[in-house]
């Protein structure tokens, strides 16, 4: 157990250190002086060298990145272009936020997708099993700027149940949340009804049957379990991407969250801030990756 | 899977194809579609950048087909111009990806060893990060623009097709038949492009055909978070954005694309769920990538 934790830990410390190289890099491959791109357009040569100095581009690269990852473990993530705030500030409570919407649209899909993959597999060849199929296969086709879209038509603006767009309330998190957490109901469901499937065919769930045990203490205490395994990890996995997909869902209901700041923070090329968000969600997405190996392995101790 | 007919119960790739009710519905869809893309644009009179005030969210039926944008401008010309540019834009990613991924998994599954650890392991940091993620930092580095988009969405490509490649080469470099060419003196290059690269084309169609679904999402994803360059060039993504503002007048100018975008991704699933089942028999599982 302590060797496989050390593995996945060092590697999941590998892979954060790439991020951190390509997060660093990625600023220094933008065509042109990055100083005069920092400085803006109107900036005079006076400005653009102090710009030069203050953020260190005129030292060497491997120096450079030094700096850069002394001063992010120090919660250090310079300052906004736009605002001239320290980033950490700024991104630190949208950064929650967006936490927050993943999360409800994790627990969305669970709480919807996990009945759903049970009542498909029991009735399997039924009508629930059909809509299933059919519902899992729009749920992976429907992008989320699409579900949401339509969403907000039909709940927010036609019938006026929840609110079109905004943040801050339970109220407002219920449509970015269902929107984000289309597809992994989707997935959810598909992949238990193939789990249960699975088990519902093996010998010693005959035996239970045969005890004359309820089908459903055989369903629950029996073959739910080990269809569950492959459910868990794809349910954190999925919380890790939802974090990157959350940009849509908070485009479209103007949810205040790090994805939507990130995307002003590109298109005004305010790049502290755009390193900063990259880093935050993709060390939560390792970290969550991380997480997986690890609840993988404690609920089936086969793996190694 | 429903058969959609006994008659066309034949042995082959293509009858069991169209035997999968559900893989030739999406065939046919995703044909009629590209058949729009391509065509389209010589049939339809209207200039889909035509601003004209006077027709200003004219609705489906009154000005044309689909009506009129907040401009005027004929929404029948922008969707069917848009076809083309969201099909194109998600074809080019693809083909980027492919570009680069093929050799990259090419070379690292045949020659293994040190090579082999370093690209796998730059390609896994790449894939440690949500792929929209990665595209947005790409936009912000090159600059928005269709052009920058199509080559971000491809370099997110780059690594799902390298580690497929790569495992199918590194099955096939231990084949006889690839011993037997190595023993016979030829070539590196010769071994993977003539006899390694033809065993990997089966997961590489199914892929490809799934990633394309995900391409096209993902560069009208851009294109609706505004990344996408140009906001007057009809483009689907851009077109829902647009709509968004307008969704309690007209809100057919959001739902039309947003359709139009459902319709094309749910196709290509489909087709490619069937080619995977009939390729793949062993692996039936549907592979399309997170549809954001």
């Amino acid at each position: 157990m302590w060797t496989f934790l050390l593995i996945r830990t060092a590697r999941a410390a590998v892979v954060l250190l790439g991020l951190s190289i390509v997060v660093f890099m990625s600023v220094r491959l933008i065509p042109g002086d990055p100083a005069l791109v920092f400085a803006g357009d109107y900036a005079t040569p006076a400005v653009v060298a102090q710009v030069r100095e203050r953020f260190g581009l005129d030292r060497p690269w491997v120096v450079q990145y030094a700096v850069f990852v002394r001063r992010a473990l120090a919660g250090d993530l310079g300052a906004s272009v736009r605002t001239g705030q320290p980033v950490l500030t700024e991104i630190a409570p949208r950064y929650a936020r967006t936490v927050v919407l993943a999360a409800a649209a994790t627990l969305i899909s669970v709480l919807v997708g996990l009945p759903l993959g049970v009542l498909a597999a029991v009735r399997r060849g039924g009508w629930v099993d059909r809509a299933s199929i059919a519902l899992a296969l729009l749920g992976v086709s429907a992008p989320t700027f699409v579900v949401a879209v339509l969403l907000q038509y039909v709940l927010a603006v036609r019938l006026g149940w929840l609110p079109v767009t905004g943040g801050g309330s339970l109220r407002h998190l219920v449509l970015p949340a269902v929107s984000l957490g289309v597809f992994p109901i989707a997935a959810i469901a598909r992949l238990v009804r193939a789990g249960l499937l699975e088990v519902l065919g093996e010998d010693y769930i005959r035996t239970a049957r045969a005890k004359g045990l309820p089908e459903a203490v055989v369903l629950v205490r029996h073959a739910l379990r080990p269809a569950l395994i492959p459910t868990a990890t794809v349910v954190a996995v999925q919380f890790g991407t939802m974090l990157g997909a959350a940009v849509f869902a908070e485009a479209v209901f103007a949810w205040p969250g790090l994805g939507r700041y990130l995307v002003q923070a590109v298109s005004a090329r305010d790049y502290p801030v755009v390193q900063a968000a990259v880093l935050a969600v993709g060390a939560t997405y390792i970290l969550a990756n991380l997480a997986v190996d690890l609840l993988y392995r404690w609920l089936d101790p086969r793996i190694v | 899977m429903k058969r959609c007919s006994d008659r066309l119960r034949r042995p082959g790739l293509w009858s069991t194809l169209v035997r999968d009710c559900s893989g030739l519905v999406g065939l046919l869809l995703f044909a009629a579609i590209v058949a729009v893309a391509v065509i389209g644009p010589w049939t339809v009179r209207s200039d889909p950048l035509r601003v004209n005030l006077e027709r200003a969210f004219a609705p489906p039926g009154t000005s044309g087909l689909f009506g009129a944008d907040h401009l005027g401008r004929d929404l029948t010309a922008r969707l069917i111009w848009g076809a083309r540019t969201s099909l194109l834009s998600g074809a080019g990613a693809l083909a980027i990806g492919l570009a680069a991924g093929v050799p990259i998994g090419l070379v690292a599954g045949y020659r293994r060893g040190a090579v082999d650890e370093v690209v796998m392991g730059l390609l896994e940091v790449l894939m440690a990060f949500p792929g929209i993620l990665l595209a947005i930092l790409a936009v912000a580095v090159l600059g928005a623009g269709r052009t920058t988009v199509v080559v971000a969405v491809g370099l997110v490509s780059v690594p799902l097709v390298a580690r497929v490649v790569r495992g199918t080469t590194l099955a096939l470099r231990e084949a006889e038949y690839v011993l037997a060419a190595r023993a016979l003196g030829v070539g590196e290059r010769r071994i993977l492009w003539r006899h390694i690269l033809p065993g990997c084309l089966s997961p590489l169609i199914v892929l490809s055909v799934l990633r394309l679904a995900t391409t096209i999402v993902t560069v009208s994803g851009l294109g609706f978070l505004g990344l996408g360059g140009d906001p007057a060039v009809p483009e689907w993504g851009a077109m829902l954005s647009e709509g968004l503002a307008y969704l309690r007048r007209a809100p057919h100018l959001a739902l039309l694309p947003g359709a139009a975008i459902l319709l094309t991704v749910l196709s290509v699933n489909l087709f490619g769920d069937a080619l995977n089942d009939a390729l793949n028999p062993r692996l039936r599982s549907r592979t399309g990538g997170p549809p954001w």
